[in-house]
């Protein structure tokens, strides 16, 4: 039941702030450029994107928030360490996306001066953060999943439910 | 010695992709010899290892479109389409999380044989299994008749360079093409499949390694001279929304997220391993091999789209050429032809997995939901049924023109919004009710078609599949929490605590 209302209040958070955009209407748009065949262009971001910039960051924490209470779903425990955990992870990845949504209003001031690494620091976080920080996820379930995921009990249980399944259909 | 592979260019990849397609049928007879019964021709028996079947996930899941579409939109629209890329991970995490373990128990408990077997279980619900199965059925018809069309269109450009084979024409290079798909798919059912998605796989991490060093090397200044040029020309690019802006970025990353636990021919693959234990290591495999062959999706668009901005390379009229562009002009001939049979198998592995659930659905699915049980010789009418879907899906694709792209854009999306609902979530959450999963599916199905049908355009380029997968999502909660909780099969409902 909680899950429930939790997702389905999380869905309706992105539906209100998506609503808002909408009633704020579209900024800018994209310019098909005539010189470089089928190639668009980004029109000025300053305009198009810095009324949207917090809109669109609830909407990504929002997400990230689904995906994570999902995972809780998969694996179904409710002990305190698996949440301390998944809640870790939480952070981690909202983090990173506020990160990526923080530098990108100094990447509108100044773009050719907000590089990390070879891109644009949003960009950089977006290809290593952003990918990388579900990273903690996979480490979880591989490091953890004699613990949580398919405890010696579970397992065990799985192996009885099957042994009188198969005494069942012997019958 | 090098101008001579430069001038046998095209001799080099037609030689490539000629060894790739021996090898799928060399695999097709070896697996006719595994293949006795028809769990053997659905599920392999349910016996592979967790290599073949990590590699077979990610393989089946990056299709031709990441090799040339994804490319393609790179160049076209900038950074926007690397959300699709750069959820792979989290995404495998939910679909793994959420199915690994849980649909090979229903495997094992019930003997489910495909995904509309299972949701028919889970809901103890006839037209449950019926709607999963049609969403299916017209899923695979849309994505399996642009795998094959590609397919034709790729063999075709190969001929095109040898004076004595220009006149295959299209329906030539299909009927070739099928044959090789359909030859191994009908005598080793799934098992060819894994087995040949093994190979793909590992064709396509080195193609896509060879690609990124390519790239790099292709334009001064490497990455940064690539990005700089970009910034330069216009920021928005080479920022992190790309051309298409905030909203519609995050709709991909909100589908395709999400949207890969309700891949049918993916999560299929998790009901076919060994033993549960193995669930463990499936998911590294899947982000680590998904992870090498997606530098090529990256590299190759950002690379052309700064060699035409620098004048280097002449602008592209269609941006789907960005990656047979940079294999002709900046890639050594044997890097082109491991790159093209690379091609092939991305999306052969994923058109393979496609007959295999499409003929699933409709010998084994529908027949069950309308009669209560599967047909009888269920082997031989899935390897008709395989021959069928794949001369369908052909005609379909030659003939049906726009409808085949409308079916094929309407593919990841239907699969996401119609089947994360009632399986991902309602395999895991015991509240969720039958009725609340089909009118998921079903309003999964009237949304995408008529916001495809219709053309219509939703506010800040965002993902029409998005969209349904919220409304989706949004009903079959509501509808679940609105109804009293619904008892559960003690079997189902063991398998579901585990």
């Amino acid at each position: 039941m909680r899950f429930g209302l939790i997702i389905l209040t999380l869905l309706i958070g992105i539906w209100m702030v998506m609503g808002f955009a909408f009633y704020l209407g579209e900024l800018g748009s994209v310019i098909k450029t005539s010189d470089f065949g089928d190639m668009h262009a980004g029109d000025e971001g300053r305009i198009r994107h810095e009324p949207f910039l917090p809109l669109g960051w609830a909407v990504g924490v929002l997400q990230i928030s689904i995906f994570v209470c999902c995972l809780s779903l998969g694996v179904g425990r409710k002990d305190a360490p698996f949440r301390r955990a998944l809640a870790a992870g939480w952070l981690l990845f909202a983090a990173v996306f506020t990160f990526l949504a923080v530098s990108y209003q100094w990447y509108v001031e100044r773009p050719q001066a907000n590089f990390l690494g070879p891109f644009p620091t949003p960009t950089t976080i977006l290809l290593l953060g952003m990918w990388g920080a579900p990273l903690y996820f996979v480490a979880l379930f591989v490091l953890m999943f004699d613990r949580w995921i398919l405890p010696p009990e579970s397992l065990e249980r799985a192996e009885r439910l099957l042994d009188v399944l198969k005494e069942e259909e012997s019958n | 010695m090098d101008t001579w592979m430069h001038e046998q260019r095209s001799t080099i990849i037609l030689v490539c992709v000629g060894l790739y397609m021996l090898m799928c049928i060399g695999v097709g007879f070896w697996a006719l010899r595994q293949t006795k019964t028809s769990k053997d021709f659905f599920m392999a028996g349910h016996r592979l290892g967790i290599f073949v079947t990590g590699v077979a996930v990610f393989s089946s899941t990056m299709s031709g479109f990441g090799f040339v579409g994804g490319p393609g939109l790179v160049y076209r629209m900038g950074v926007s389409s690397l959300w699709m890329v750069i959820c792979t991970p989290i995404s495998f995490c939910l679909s793994h999380y959420l199915l690994a373990k849980r649909l090979r128990l229903f495997a094992a408990v019930r003997g489910t044989i495909s995904l509309p077997d299972a949701v028919a279980s889970r809901y103890d619900n006839r037209a449950s299994g019926f709607l999963s199965a049609l969403a299916i059925l017209l899923g695979v018809m849309g994505y399996l008749g642009t795998q094959i069309l590609a397919m034709a269109h790729v063999l075709r450009s190969l001929l095109l360079d040898f004076e004595g084979l220009r006149f295959m024409s299209l329906e030539w290079c299909v009927a070739v093409s099928c044959a090789v798909l359909v030859f191994y798919c009908t005598t080793g059912g799934i098992i060819a499949s894994v087995y040949t998605d093994l190979v793909q796989g590992f064709v396509m991490m080195i193609a896509a390694i060879l690609v990124f060093f390519a790239a790099i090397n292709a334009i001064d200044g490497g990455f940064y001279g690539m990005a700089n040029t970009i910034v330069k020309h216009d920021p928005e690019a080479i920022g992190p929304w790309g051309t298409l802006g905030i909203f519609g970025c995050l709709s991909w990353f909100f589908v395709f997220t999400l949207g890969a636990s309700g891949q049918p021919h993916v999560v299929t693959k998790m009901m076919m391993y060994k033993n549960l234990r193995d669930a463990k290591h499936l998911l590294p495999i899947s982000v680590f091999g998904y992870a090498i062959c997606a530098l090529l999706w990256i590299s190759i668009g950002l690379v052309m789209r700064a060699l035409v901005i620098q004048g280097v390379h002449s602008p592209l009229a269609n941006a789907d050429e960005a990656a047979p562009q940079f294999l002709q002009h900046y890639a050594h001939p044997l890097l082109a032809g491991i790159v093209f049979a690379g091609l092939m198998a991305a999306i052969m592995s994923t058109a393979d997995s496609f007959l295999n659930i499409g003929a699933a659905a409709i010998v084994h699915d529908i027949p069950r939901a309308l009669r209560g049980r599967s047909l009888s010789n269920e082997l031989a009418w899935a390897r008709t049924a395989t021959v069928v879907i794949a001369v369908a899906a052909s005609f379909f694709a030659l003939k049906a023109g726009k409808l085949v792209a409308l079916l094929g854009a309407f593919g990841w999306g239907t699969f996401a919004a119609a089947l994360v609902p009632a399986v991902a979530i309602g395999f895991n959450w015991k509240r969720a009710t039958a009725l609340a999963a089909n009118v998921a599916i079903a309003t999964s199905l009237i949304v995408n078609f008529s916001l495809e049908l219709f053309g219509v355009r939703i506010p800040f380029g965002i993902d029409k599949g998005a969209a349904a997968l919220l409304i989706s999502l949004t009903l079959f909660f509501t509808l679940s929490l609105a109804a009293p909780p619904k008892p559960i099969a003690r079997d189902i409902e063991t398998a579901m605590d585990v």
